[in-house]
């Protein structure tokens, strides 16, 4: 707080509103849209700037924008996400991560200009790193199940979509009981593919 | 008996004979191996599940970052413009289809039944929110924001008279020593959302403007008299910021039958 306030407001916020900045994490779960539009207001002129001066585009910067906020609201959907810092600089960081990982992909150089303004404590970093490692992993998953055969890939696909088994069955002329088995079978291949890539990593 | 990765689906999908479940989670105790790779099974399974299950909320998450988007990325061709094959950018080309979806809608809005009840009920206190009309006073914002506290009676508890303090501060438009006192109020009685309120709205005089959004979000979050005229001073905060759209977002969520409705649609035109 700014001068002439007294500590007990600080006190009174810290015990009372505790992590206020989780309305934002909310906000992107319940499409909230007035508060999604202040996400939007506050902070993507960061990070075009940041974007921008790294070689990127005006489109570019909307993509990793709208990617970032999408893998927050999955963390916080699946992996119960709490923020223990103010949301800004979680956000950089995961949109910067964001870049610098396109920009290898694309084979260009790492690049140095920071953003301004924005202290990056070691929460964000830490907060940033938990999302960072489910993505890599997620990615492993990814390759991995693209090894598969086709018959695999698309019995697992059609599963893991929520959709019914009996009706999937249907789908591919198959019984539903050798559906379960392949299925089974084939989930059994792609986990032990995983566990050899992660071992090698 | 000895299992093998190929046991771990049966196991999870519930084939296996009572027995052979028995043996199967004994094993488990043992045999570090086999944990290992039926916690990793389900990693993976959940992990897809989540990846390519339908998820309403994302997509409409996602809709509505489309508009923004073109509002705060500039008019830049989008939909393929880079070719880039990321994945939002692909799946977002229906863009224009999507625009109706993330308009004027509001995000979520709370039953108005329950809210009338409990407006009834607290009635009395929301004749606090008098409004000062001054049709010569300065811009929209301090037309609308000017508010007066109404003594409680006086009960000689100790918060008691802090609350009378922090009544004559705020009336007197002395806010920062209004925030102090109404902020060891609401310490001692955190349910007290009169006092929750006025300390937003003190805040909110004293440039504390995060602070303050955060406790009219909070309160409207919840079922107090105050929800909506939390509401409202979630909007004038905005309209401090001179960011109208926002300001008016907010006012759109103030339903029809709810005390300042009128005066939040008399706003909302000057907007």
């Amino acid at each position: 707080m700014c001068n002439g306030f007294h500590s007990l407001i600080n006190l009174t916020i810290i015990s009372t509103l505790l992590h206020s900045d989780q309305r934002y994490i909310q906000a992107l779960l319940d499409n909230d849209i007035p508060v999604v539009r202040e996400i939007y207001n506050k902070y993507a002129s960061k990070v075009k700037q940041y974007i921008l001066a790294n070689s990127g585009s005006e489109d570019d910067a909307a993509d990793i924008f709208q990617e970032s906020l999408v893998d927050i609201y999955n963390q916080a959907k699946h992996k119960d996400l709490q923020l223990t810092c103010p949301f800004e600089p979680f956000l950089i960081i995961v949109c910067k991560r964001k870049w610098l990982n396109e920009l290898k992909k694309r084979g260009r150089q790492p690049v140095t200009k920071e953003v301004d303004d924005v202290s990056i404590g070691e929460d964000a970093f830490a907060m940033a790193e938990q999302l960072k490692l489910n993505n890599e992993k997620m990615q492993v998953f990814l390759q991995c199940f693209e090894k598969l055969g086709e018959s695999c890939r698309e019995i697992i696909r059609k599963c893991m979509s929520g959709e019914d088994q009996e009706r999937i069955a249907e789908q591919l002329k198959v019984t539903y009981g050798y559906l379960r088995k392949k299925k089974s079978e084939c989930m059994a291949s792609l986990t032990q593919l995983v566990q050899q890539q992660l071992r090698t990593q | 008996m000895n299992f093998t990765k190929n046991d771990i689906p049966r196991y999870l999908s519930g084939d296996m004979s009572p027995d052979e479940e028995a043996a199967f989670e004994k094993a488990l105790q043992t045999d570090t191996e086999l944990q290992e790779l039926l916690n990793l099974h389900r990693e993976v399974e959940r992990s897809l599940q989540q990846e390519w299950g339908q998820d309403e909320q994302r997509d409409q998450l996602k809709a509505t970052m489309q508009t923004l988007r073109q509002e705060y990325f500039g008019g830049e061709q989008q939909a393929g413009a880079q070719g880039e094959g990321k994945g939002l950018h692909a799946v977002q080309s229906g863009a224009s289809a999507q625009q109706g979806i993330a308009g004027p809608k509001p995000g979520k809005l709370v039953s108005f039944k329950r809210y009338v009840g409990v407006a009834i009920a607290a009635a009395a206190v929301l004749i606090i929110a008098i409004f000062v009309w001054n049709p010569f006073a300065g811009n929209l914002y301090d037309k609308y924001a000017d508010t007066q506290m109404i003594s409680q009676v006086e009960r000689g508890s100790h918060v008691d008279s802090v609350l009378q303090e922090a009544t004559t501060a705020f009336n007197s438009k002395d806010f920062t020593v209004a925030a102090v006192n109404l902020a060891e109020v609401v310490q001692n009685q955190p349910d007290n959302s009169y006092a929750l309120f006025y300390l937003g709205v003190s805040l909110l005089q004293t440039d504390q403007v995060t602070y303050a959004r955060a406790i009219f979000e909070k309160l409207f979050k919840g079922e107090s008299a105050f929800k909506y005229e939390a509401c409202f001073y979630e909007a004038l905060s905005f309209l401090k910021d001179k960011d109208k759209d926002t300001a008016k977002d907010w006012l759109e969520k103030i339903p029809a039958d709810a005390p300042n409705y009128k005066k939040a649609q008399e706003l909302m035109r000057k907007l």
